[in-house]
């Protein structure tokens, strides 16, 4: 029982210690910091530059098509990378053997007819003058 | 190879997703309306190799990785027919309603293809993960389905609502399972349903009642079962009408399919023996709300498509009394199975219930969103036609003779009845007395269609050639259900004995030949705590290679 327990008893001290820590250090800065406010201060914070516009702008949808390409070769290369390091040993093994290679190709067919669909459909025309016929993302 | 041949409709449903993708970027601007032969002549190729399959033994997928990972039996393949089925019939109905509302594009095709895999995906699996990975793979192209009208807020609010909802019941059942490989240690079904078994002194039981409970809730949600039921109105009302169908068709019979499976198998467990709880209970519960719920919501609705939604909810009242009157075992293993009308109810709600939104499909003409019964009035009038086959669908999920839903609901109430003629016969009459209520709303949409003027303009019905072929079908078959349902019983009968897995697969089927249920190549161990053990999985037998040290 205590053996089990210990380690929930640990955890639960050093979450309490540094959810304590930053209460105390918050705290002591608003008691003792001075506070001349400013329209400088006021200022969003970005990385200590100008800011150069306003943050209410609507955000071009592209980047979530960009983000989402990149997710899914983040993916490609994750299952690749694995596959790439067992390979000879695969090939050695009688119950795989060109299965392995097989495997691989059909994983690949499928995210190449993924690529192509979206670049199809337009997803990869990221010039913002793009011709109308080929965004059609629909 | 073989392996490939015993999932072979999984792969054809999915490869079929593929090529409508491809086939839709070579297809033209407004000329899409073939990608739904293409879809149906896939899930046909894909019924067929069900068929072929299910009449073959049992299998148990044997390679390593995935070994178990896969039951292919009599239940994975009944429910795959009614999936496949339903997805085609939404496909036909698509052709044509999709372009005239304004959705021309061959994703709906190719999602619900994807949709029909994870649904399939889920029926056969016994690995926790794998159920779960049909489980997304399924609703995740239903909830952009859902969203496909992105002209409507209607439909974008239906496709947010189903996926907020969604994940919410992904979240418990992740938890659910989470409980469970607490447990047991264990992630796979049969191994659970072993492990249950042979360990009479079981699992921790507060982790097992648990699991139960996040499971029951999740699939309550999928199953639009009260008090899991907001979302259902609100999405089968703003989905387009083709995919509604095919969500009140195939993912109720997917979602009781795995509902049953995991909650039958689990009520087992050593943790719900001489409690107060009982899984039994809790599925009563559900069984009873649903069944007043949704009945008495139908009545004050005044959109057919709602009404249709509460009668959704309104039958998984009464499915959810159908599994929760398991019925002792035919095989001496005294295993209670799942109750033998489940699975011929399902398939004859979900041909109904496909072709009363069929016909709404086809009433969906551009720019008319709402589907209220004054729009419907003088439908028998103007379209003799479409006005028969909505009156076959809505008097088949009445529950009237001599159609299809007739047969299955007094089969199940037969059958709750017969599993304990003392007990249950207060459940029944009260799902007696409900299914009364419920026919107020069925004859009113009956009642607007051929006795009614219309107001204003009379409806106009699109022509779709594709959609009255879905029509004919779910007519006929609802009228074969009710009137020769003697070889669909016979299929519930061997599905349903299949669907409670009971660690020793190979017994509890009668006249089966025995099933090799491989245990992990190599499992080793790793000893973290005297009591917790986490299996692993080596690749070959090499000491060290692919293990976790």
């Amino acid at each position: 029982m205590e053996s089990q327990t210990l380690p929930y008893i640990a955890l639960g001290i050093t979450v309490a210690f540094s959810v304590g820590i930053a209460m105390v250090i918050l705290v002591l800065n608003r008691l003792l910091g001075p506070h001349r406010m400013n329209a400088e201060k006021g200022a969003p914070f970005e990385c200590g530059s100008d800011p150069v516009d306003s943050p209410g702008k609507r955000v071009n949808v592209r980047f979530y098509v960009v983000a989402i390409f990149f997710v899914v070769f983040d993916i490609e290369a994750v299952f690749l990378f694995p596959w790439a390091v067992l390979y000879r040993e695969l090939l050695a093994t009688p119950a795989f053997g060109m299965l392995a290679l097989a495997e691989v190709v059909v994983f690949l067919g499928i995210l190449a007819m993924g690529l192509w669909y979206v670049w199809g459909k337009g997803a990869l025309d990221w010039a913002f003058d793009a011709p109308a016929s080929r965004r059609n993302h629909g | 190879m073989s392996d490939l041949l015993s999932i072979s409709p999984l792969l054809v449903t999915a490869f079929t997703g593929m090529l409508v993708m491809a086939l839709d970027l070579l297809a033209g601007q407004g000329r899409k309306a073939f990608l739904s032969w293409v879809t149906v002549a896939g899930f046909a190729v894909a019924g067929i190799l069900a068929y072929v399959l299910w009449s073959g033994d049992p299998v148990v997928l044997q390679r390593p990785f995935l070994a178990n990972v896969m039951l292919l039996d009599a239940h994975g393949w009944f429910f795959s027919e009614v999936v496949l089925l339903a997805g085609a019939l939404a496909a036909l109905l698509a052709a044509d309603h999709m372009p005239e509302q304004g959705i021309d594009g061959g994703e709906t095709y190719a999602l619900l293809s994807f949709s029909v895999t994870g649904a399939i995906l889920l029926m056969v699996a016994t690995d926790l993960v794998t159920l779960f990975l049909g489980l997304e793979i399924m609703s995740l192209a239903l909830y952009v389905m859902a969203a496909g009208k992105r002209s409507s807020p209607f439909s974008a609010e239906a496709g947010i609502k189903y996926f907020l909802l969604g994940g919410v019941a992904s979240a418990f059942l992740l938890m659910g399972m989470a409980f469970l490989y607490g447990a047991t240690g264990k992630l796979n079904l049969v191994d659970i349903a072993r492990f249950l078994a042979n360990h009479p002194e079981g699992a921790d039981p507060l982790l097992v009642q648990g699991a139960m409970i996040l499971l029951v809730v999740a699939m309550a949600f999928k199953v639009a079962a009260v008090p899991f039921h907001f979302w259902t109105p609100d999405v089968y009302e703003g989905a387009p009408t083709p995919v509604t169908a095919f969500m009140a068709g195939a993912v109720k019979a997917a979602a009781f399919a795995v509902l049953a499976r995991l909650v039958l198998t689990l009520a087992r467990a050593p943790a719900f023996q001489g409690t107060a709880f009982s899984p039994a209970d809790l599925l009563l519960g559900l069984a009873v709300v649903s069944m007043v719920v949704g009945n008495l919501l139908g009545i004050v609705q005044t959109n057919v498509k709602r009404i249709l939604a509460y009668s959704s909810i309104a039958h998984a009242g009464y499915l959810l009394l159908g599994v929760w009157a398991t019925q002792a075992s035919v095989s001496e293993t005294g295993v209670q199975t799942l109750n033998d009308s489940v699975p011929f109810y399902l398939l004859a709600y979900a041909v109904s219930t496909v072709g009363a939104f069929g016909v709404l499909a086809l009433l969906g003409r551009s720019g008319e969103e709402d589907m209220s019964l004054s729009r419907i009035a003088g439908l028998g009038r103007r379209h003799p036609v479409l006005g028969v086959a909505l009156l076959v669908a809505v008097l088949s999920l009445a529950g009237l003779p001599p159609l299809g839903g007739f047969m299955a609901k007094f089969n199940l109430f037969r059958q709750v009845l017969a599993a304990d003629p003392a007990g249950n016969l207060p459940w029944v009459i009260l799902a007696v007395v409900m299914s009364v209520v419920g026919l107020y709303y069925y004859l009113r949409i009956v009642l607007y269609a051929f006795f009614r003027e219309p107001e204003g303009q009379p409806v106009v019905a699109i022509s779709s050639a594709a959609g009255s072929v879905a029509l004919a079908v779910t007519v006929a078959l609802a009228l074969f259900l009710g009137i020769a349902p003697a070889k669909f019983l016979d299929a519930s009968r061997m599905a349903s004995q299949a669907t409670v897995l009971t660690g020793s697969i190979a017994a509890s089927r009668a006249g089966a030949a025995p099933v090799q249920t491989a245990t992990p190549p190599a499992a080793a161990g790793i000893q973290l705590k005297p009591g917790v053990q986490i299996p692993v999985r080596t690749f070959n037998s090499k000491e060290g290679r692919g293990n976790l040290h």
